[in-house]
């Protein structure tokens, strides 16, 4: 069995070898050819593709020959990856809104066909932040927290910030690519992080990075929009760019805890 | 009487009126359809008791119901009419179209009026427009002889009695109160509310005063089953809610009253079909016209079937060429959604961010609300800044009526109208905004504002590379947004004339002027000079009084060294004219005259000023009036010169100065030859869009040659102000920096300023072709000229509706001070951009110039957003030009534009209205399409539903309402009207004569139609005529202008009142004219001409003998000689009433008078405070006699209240004098009824 592992960004396998079979050499995509020694291995390397396979060369009878088999992926918290169809972001925020995950709603992806997911590769993802509704990023993360609220199931609930192709995590990658739009891009993944640190406690202690790692992305896209803000503002200082910026990250956060019927 | 009797067909109507506009038979059609209109109106009207008319927005309504009014007139020339319309600014356009229609198209082809509907000496509408500001001023009209067109509003319904919450505290008292108060304001019968609590009191005691109102109309109706023939009301779609408190009134008013209803609206199905059967069951009291059933129904086509009975709609197609198809505005009309969307990439860091922020607490605050709003009612889509009720600095001086409210009902919705008072996130947006205003000491901005002004301004005021002149209608649902917008676009003005400046003439402008070397103007008054300065702009200020830019302004002006500049070159043209060299001219003109010249131009000035201008207007006038030889003239091909001069340049028309001795100063040759603009205008632009009237002098041909060089005049005067009063007036000060100030070369460099490549010069050069080639459309639609003859406008030297030239106006509550900048706007030149809230939505026409409406806050129906677009698309509109001349769409389109943010909850709303907008558009031409329940609420996120797809059958069927056969309306005939004119016109003549004899000096024009003033060393008098339709007479009004007094009140007086106080006459003498074959010996211009000399008619036993005996005879047999002068007969009135009449004779003529009441039984009365004592009444009588036309009210020596007139002669045949006697009877008896509550019925 081959694994990679999403958490230790390595490879590793466990060799059961039948009588007779001797020189096994594992072939990994984008990687020299391995040789193996013992019944286990790991080695550190660039995650694969989805669905990537293995190959197997080995000798038996003084022939070589070889098998193949699927590439396991573990740790999927720790992926950065879009399992089942790509989502644009205002899909991903439909979905939140309307409850209805990926495939089944009036997402882009349920009329896709499987071909498409057949071909799917490392290339960038459809995402249009310049369409980025902000009312409804707003409206769907509260939307969001409410379904995390309403859920009992903890698997199910991680499963809303992780993994899925409709999860928190996979905007925030989304919007991590991008270049555009560093402002819409911020805000969004300002909620995202706020929304995976709220829930921080869904994630095993070896999860934890997720949450790190939404800061570490918001953090990034902050600093580009205060080094925006402050040539926009025409100071060299960066401490009133900071308070501008701080003004409305704490407006936005004290509108987490508002009910409505406060804010009005 | 024939009125709604026999059906008429177009083709008559059309003999009474013509629709089109004079000299564009492109017109034609459109006149057509509305003649179409008027015949289909009133043959509907023939068979039952209301009408509606329902045609689109645009297509000339208010001039069809006018034409209705007209031929109402024709039919019975007493007919009562009333117009109802919904706000004020819609009464003002009201009256304003009212002007315009009687003077210019009822009876186009005749010439001359008829004596029914519109003067024919006086070319006025017999029937005086009147706006009443509220029911308590309209209510003394009321069964008054005087004919006017009375124009109210549909929101002074609303409270016309006004009560305070604390006046509900007695009850009692507070119904005794309105019962004096309305008893004072001249209504007698109460009806007191049976059960009346502090929750009802307001609407018990209107409607008590409603029905009140309802038994004076009754009592007046003169036996007739109703006091009006015809109500017409103007967007009828504020009748739907027959239960609020307005239509409550309204109805108890109306009640039994109204013997025809005109209803009018482009969409009379506002809220649902249902309005319509809710209107027509209830109002005409004609019980269930329409099932509402058919309303409820799935399929409208019966209901179409059934509306086709009453209901006249056409659609509005505009022509195209060369294709010379039609389109309509499904084609026409671009709504452009992504032109003017603001993306991520247009929006700065802070805009997104406060974008964001926003967004956020819409989520919290609509989640409250079921996540629902209405449609353009949310405070942050349109700026961040503070309240929805913020008043503004603006042009908001609107003076509705002082106890109504301005807005009524008219606005808010029923059933809560507490939510539409305040948007729901207003109070989250204040408090955003004022917690980062205290933190960051600036606004939090909203991308919207900037990005739109930016966008309208490039297009508006140009920019580098591109020209801009385009106008732009925008419409916010905020008031703080209008003041947001027309600030930034205001800088952007600025902006692009700094550019401008620096482009075209290299310079920095400074706008404080400090350091500029310009002339200290001299210390004259200025026409041009901005009334009510508003400060507000750089421009402003530099305009203004203390600004550099009036100074530079002045140099234009009296003695300033630029004083020729905008003269027409009137010597040099006449030199072209008779093919003389102007030097030669200058020779051969006598001495006598230039030093005449010389007086005349220094005594003008009050400062001693030599004023050159003057003097060349003076010699142009005296030379071709008194020796056109010295141009090579004769007198016969002098005289259209000589006709235009006198018209052009009748402030120098005088010729008493006489001349100073002679002198090197007499002779100025330069006056010939020095260049002004317009003589080098004429050079460079001598054929092309360009051209003045006249340019090629001697090509013209003399018969339209006079009108041609009045039209040049009008066109020079226009343009030569926009010139001086926009920044233009910048150009022509670099322009004169730039040539040194060498004033024989500043028009030529102003003009090759005005003809280079730069973006400006070509803007000014479309505008000027639009000046010229649209310009009596512009006078008609926007400068009262319709109906004058060229002659009269090209008297005029300056434009007061030109002054005050803003590039952007902002539009904020009713009319009042916005009438000029509505006005300006329907010009080619400034404003650019008027930013207004809904209360444009109505009534006010702003084609002429504007293809492009911004939706920067959108309204909450297609009805409403349609209402809107219809301020521009409108027959003789631009885009209706543009299609006719330029091409097709998509090429040719009326921008119809929604600025949002795209990352916003305002795109949604966007695309929902644009999509309603676009089906509305391609549905058919029914009254009913799509109008089944339009939601105003949006719900985020919801699957959109088709709102309402029903397609309906074609409606029409307009000749259905036509008779086969036409019919000959009464209609006097141009012959007859010109004996008419003739008779008086002669009269008038030896009038002025015999006063020209006798050392009085007439100033002005000898028309009929205008005011001339007499003067002699002592006194001033006004000549005034004006049209008595209830006696069929015209009266001569002599009004006394000094302070001295005439004749005391036998003779009628007027009396100072307030600001006018200058102005104001404080006494005249009202004189019957007399009509054909009256007065044969012409007592009347001797008697008159006495009493202008103070000689005072005396009692006269001589007279007496004189006359007797045909007083006797008008007084049939029921009279008596109460002394040897005074005759005392009886007539009867109304009903089984009578009035006394006295006769007195004087040498003078005869003072025929009636009793009113004596003073003792008068009623309390809030004109005169209250209870009636003698000098109050006195006071009031002399006011009130300042309105009519004939005769006067007095308090005599016996404290009676007395209605008399005075005729200054006695020769009065018997039928007119009967008719007079009768006239007075009744008169007197109107005003018994209304100041004691007599019953007349």
């Amino acid at each position: 069995m081959v694994v990679w592992d999403w958490e230790a960004q390595s490879w590793r396998w466990w060799l059961k070898p039948s009588r007779g079979q001797t020189e096994f050499e594992l072939h990994l995509p984008g990687m020299d050819p391995i040789p193996i020694e013992g019944p286990a291995g790991r080695m550190p390397g660039k995650h694969p593709i989805k669905g990537a396979k293995f190959t197997v060369f080995f000798s038996s009878a003084g022939k070589r020959k070889s098998w193949q088999g699927q590439v396991v992926e573990l740790n999927l918290v720790h992926s950065r990856r879009t399992y089942g169809k790509p989502l644009s972001a205002t899909e991903i925020l439909e979905s939140w809104q309307s409850g209805n995950p990926p495939g089944e709603g009036g997402s882009r992806a349920s009329n896709g066909s499987e071909d498409e997911d057949d071909d799917e590769s490392e290339q960038e993802p459809p995402a249009a932040f310049d369409a980025v509704n902000l009312y409804n990023l707003y409206r769907s993360t509260r939307a969001l927290r409410d379904r995390l609220k309403q859920q009992t199931n903890p698997s199910i609930q991680r499963s809303f910030l992780v993994g899925r192709a409709d999860s928190a995590m996979s905007l925030a990658y989304l919007a991590d690519r991008e270049q555009e739009a560093p402002v819409v891009r911020y805000l969004i993944l300002k909620e995202i992080h706020s929304i995976v640190s709220d829930w921080s406690c869904l994630f095993e202690p070896d999860e934890f990075a997720v949450v790190e790692r939404s800061q570490e992305i918001a953090n990034r896209a902050r600093e580009k929009v205060r080094q925006d803000l402050e040539k926009e503002l025409g100071t060299s200082s960066r401490r009133s760019s900071d308070r501008m910026l701080e003004w409305f990250e704490n407006h936005l956060s004290k509108l987490d805890t508002t009910t409505s019927h406060e804010s009005v | 009487m024939n009125l709604f009797k026999h059906p008429v067909r177009p083709e008559d109507v059309g003999e009474l009126m013509d629709l089109s506009v004079e000299n564009d038979p492109d017109s034609k059609s459109m006149a057509k359809l509305q003649l179409e209109g008027i015949a289909a109106l009133y043959n509907i009207l023939c068979k039952q008791n209301f009408a509606y008319l329902a045609d689109e927005v645009g297509m000339g309504k208010t001039y069809q119901a006018l034409g209705l009014a007209a031929l109402v007139w024709n039919e019975q020339p007493d007919a009562r009419i009333l117009f109802v319309s919904p706000r004020q600014n819609l009464q003002v356009k009201w009256q304003n179209d009212y002007v315009r229609f009687f003077s210019s198209n009822y009876r186009r082809e005749q010439s001359l009026g008829d004596d029914r509907a519109v003067s024919v000496l006086l070319r006025q509408p017999i029937h005086r427009p009147e706006v009443f500001h509220n029911l308590r001023s309209w209510i003394p009209t009321i069964g008054m002889p005087e004919r006017i067109a009375p124009f109210v509003r549909h929101t002074s319904f609303t409270r016309p009695v006004f009560l305070r919450p604390e006046d509900s505290s007695d009850l009692a008292r507070l119904s005794q109160n309105v019962r004096s108060k309305i008893r004072g304001w001249g209504l007698f019968e109460f009806d007191e509310p049976s059960e009346l609590n502090d929750k009802n009191a307001s609407l018990e005691l209107n409607l008590a005063f409603a029905r009140s109102l309802n038994a004076k109309l009754r009592n007046e109706s003169e036996g007739k089953g109703s006091f009006f023939d015809l109500v017409i009301v103007d967007e009828a779609q504020c009748l739907r809610n027959p239960t609020n408190q307005t239509n409550r009134v309204l109805h108890t008013v109306f009640e039994s009253n109204v013997e025809k209803w005109l209803f009018m609206s482009a969409t009379p199905a506002h809220s649902g079909p249902e309005d319509l059967p809710t209107i027509l069951n209830h109002y005409p009291g004609e019980g269930e016209v329409l099932d509402p059933k058919l309303a409820k129904a799935t399929d409208l086509g019966p209901m179409q079937t059934e509306l086709q009975r009453f209901l006249v709609r056409r659609q509005r197609k505009y022509l195209t060429r060369p294709k010379s198809t039609q389109v309509g505005k499904d084609r026409y009309r671009d709504h452009d959604k992504k032109g003017w969307a603001i993306s991520d990439h247009d929006m700065s860091v802070l805009d997104t961010l406060s974008i964001g922020l926003v967004q956020k607490g819409l989520v919290n605050v609509l989640q409250g609300r079921n996540n629902r709003y209405r449609i353009g009612f949310l405070s942050s889509f349109e700026s961040l800044q503070t309240s929805l009720s913020k008043s503004l600095p603006l042009s908001s001086s609107d003076s509705d009526g002082q106890d109504e409210s301005n807005e009524g009902d008219w606005h808010k919705e029923q059933h809560n109208p507490q939510e539409e008072q305040e948007a729901p996130d207003t109070q989250f947006i204040a408090r955003l905004q004022s917690e980062f205003e205290e933190e960051f000491g600036i606004a939090m901005r909203h991308p919207k504002v900037d990005y739109v002004a930016d966008k309208i301004a490039a297009f508006a005021f140009g920019t580098d590379s591109q020209a801009g002149g385009h106008k732009f209608l925008v419409f916010t649902r905020r008031l703080s947004t209008v003041e947001a917008l027309r600030n930034r676009l205001s800088n952007s003005y600025h902006t692009s004339i700094e550019r401008r400046i620096r482009r075209c003439w290299d310079k920095n402008i400074d706008w404080s002027g400090e350091g500029l070397d310009i002339e200290e103007p001299d210390d004259l008054e200025d026409p041009e000079h901005n009334q009510h300065e508003t400060l507000d702009s750089r421009f402003r200020q530099a305009m203004s009084e203390r600004g550099w830019l009036f100074r530079y302004r002045q140099t234009f002006r009296g003695s300033g060294r630029n004083t020729l500049f905008f003269e027409d070159g009137w010597l040099q043209r006449l030199c072209e004219a008779g093919g003389v060299s102007p030097e030669d001219a200058a020779r051969r003109l006598p001495s006598e005259l230039w030093a005449r010249s010389w007086s005349h131009a220094s005594r003008s000035s009050t400062s001693g000023g030599h004023y050159r201008a003057r003097r060349m207007r003076y010699l142009a006038l005296n030379a071709i009036r008194h020796h056109p030889e010295c141009f090579g003239l004769d007198f016969e091909s002098a005289a259209p010169w000589r006709t235009a001069y006198e018209s052009m340049l009748h402030d120098e028309d005088t010729e008493s100065y006489s001349a100073q001795s002679g002198g090197d100063p007499h002779f100025a040759e330069d006056l010939f030859t020095q260049p002004t603009l317009w003589t080098e205008w004429d050079k460079r632009f001598k054929t092309g869009p360009l051209a003045l009237p006249v340019c090629q002098v001697r090509d013209h041909p003399a018969s339209e040659l006079e009108a041609e060089l009045c039209r040049r005049q009008v066109i020079r005067v226009l343009l030569g102000q926009v010139f001086r009063l926009t920044d233009t007036l910048i150009d022509l000060y670099y322009a004169d920096e730039k040539v040194k100030r060498d004033t024989n070369m500043l028009p030529c460099a102003f003009l090759s300023w005005l003809e280079s490549d730069d973006p400006s010069a070509s803007q000014m050069r479309k505008e000027c072709e639009a000046w010229i080639c649209h310009l009596r459309l512009i006078l008609d639609s926007s400068l009262d000229g319709a109906g004058k003859s060229w002659r009269e406008l090209a008297r005029k030297e300056t434009w007061s509706q030109l002054n005050e030239l803003d590039a952007v106006r902002g539009v904020v509550g009713g009319s009042g001070a916005h009438r000029t900048a509505i006005r300006q706007f329907r010009t080619p030149s400034l404003p650019r951009v008027i930013v207004c809230t809904d209360t444009l939505k109505e009534g006010v026409d702003l084609h002429l110039f504007c293809d492009r409406v911004v939706h920067y806050g959108v309204a909450w129906t297609s009805g409403d957003l349609e209402q809107r677009v219809g301020r521009v698309d409108r027959y003789f509109s631009q885009i209706e030009r543009r299609l006719r001349d330029e091409g097709c769409p998509p090429d040719v389109v009326l921008q119809v534009s929604y600025p949002h943010v795209v990352a916003s909850l305002e795109r949604g709303q966007v695309d929902r209205v644009i999509d309603r907008q676009r089906r509305v558009e391609e549905l058919l031409n029914s009254p009913l399409a799509n109008v089944q329940q339009e939601s105003k609420d949006i719900v985020p996120g919801s699957v959109k539903t088709r709102e309402n797809g029903q397609q309906l059958g074609p409606y029409g069927g307009i000749e259905a309402h036509f008779p086969t056969k036409r019919r000959n309306l009464s209609i006097l005939s141009q012959h007859d009207a010109e004996a008419t004119e003739s008779h008086y016109r002669q009269w008038y003549d030896q009038l002025l004569n015999a006063l020209q004899e006798e050392d009085w000096k007439i100033v002005g024009s000898h028309s009929l139609r205008e005011q001339v003033q007499l003067q002699n060393s002592n006194s001033t008098y006004g000549l005034d005529w004006k049209f008595d339709s209830s006696l069929g007479r015209y009266i001569l009004t002599v009004s006394f202008l000094s302070e001295n007094d005439l004749a005391e009140c036998l003779y009628g007086k007027r009396i100072q009142t307030g600001s006018r106080e200058r102005n104001e006459p404080q006494s005249f003498i009202r004189l019957l004219v007399p009509a054909p074959q009256e007065d044969s010996a012409n007592h009347s211009i001797s008697s008159l001409l006495s009493l202008l000399k103070q000689r005072y008619p005396l009692p006269s036993h001589e007279a007496a003998k004189r006359w007797g005996r045909r007083l006797s005879q008008l007084a049939k047999s029921d009279f008596m000689w109460i002394s040897e002068d005074t005759i005392r007969a009886v007539v009867g009135v109304r009903g089984d009433r009578q009035q006394s009449i006295t006769l007195s004779v004087y040498d003078g003529g005869i003072r025929v008078t009636s009793l009113v009441a004596p003073l003792n039984e008068l009623e309390q009365r809030t004109d005169w405070g209250g209870a009636p004592k003698p000098q109050p009444v006195r006071d009031w009588a002399l006011q009130s006699t300042n309105n009519l036309t004939l005769g006067y009210l007095q308090l005599d020596q016996n404290n009676d209240l007395v209605f008399g007139t005075h005729v200054l002669h006695g020769e009065l045949p018997v039928n007119s004098g009967k008719k007079l006697l009768a006239e007075i009877a009744n008169r007197a008896d109107a005003w018994e009824a209304a100041l004691t509550g007599a019953d007349r019925r």
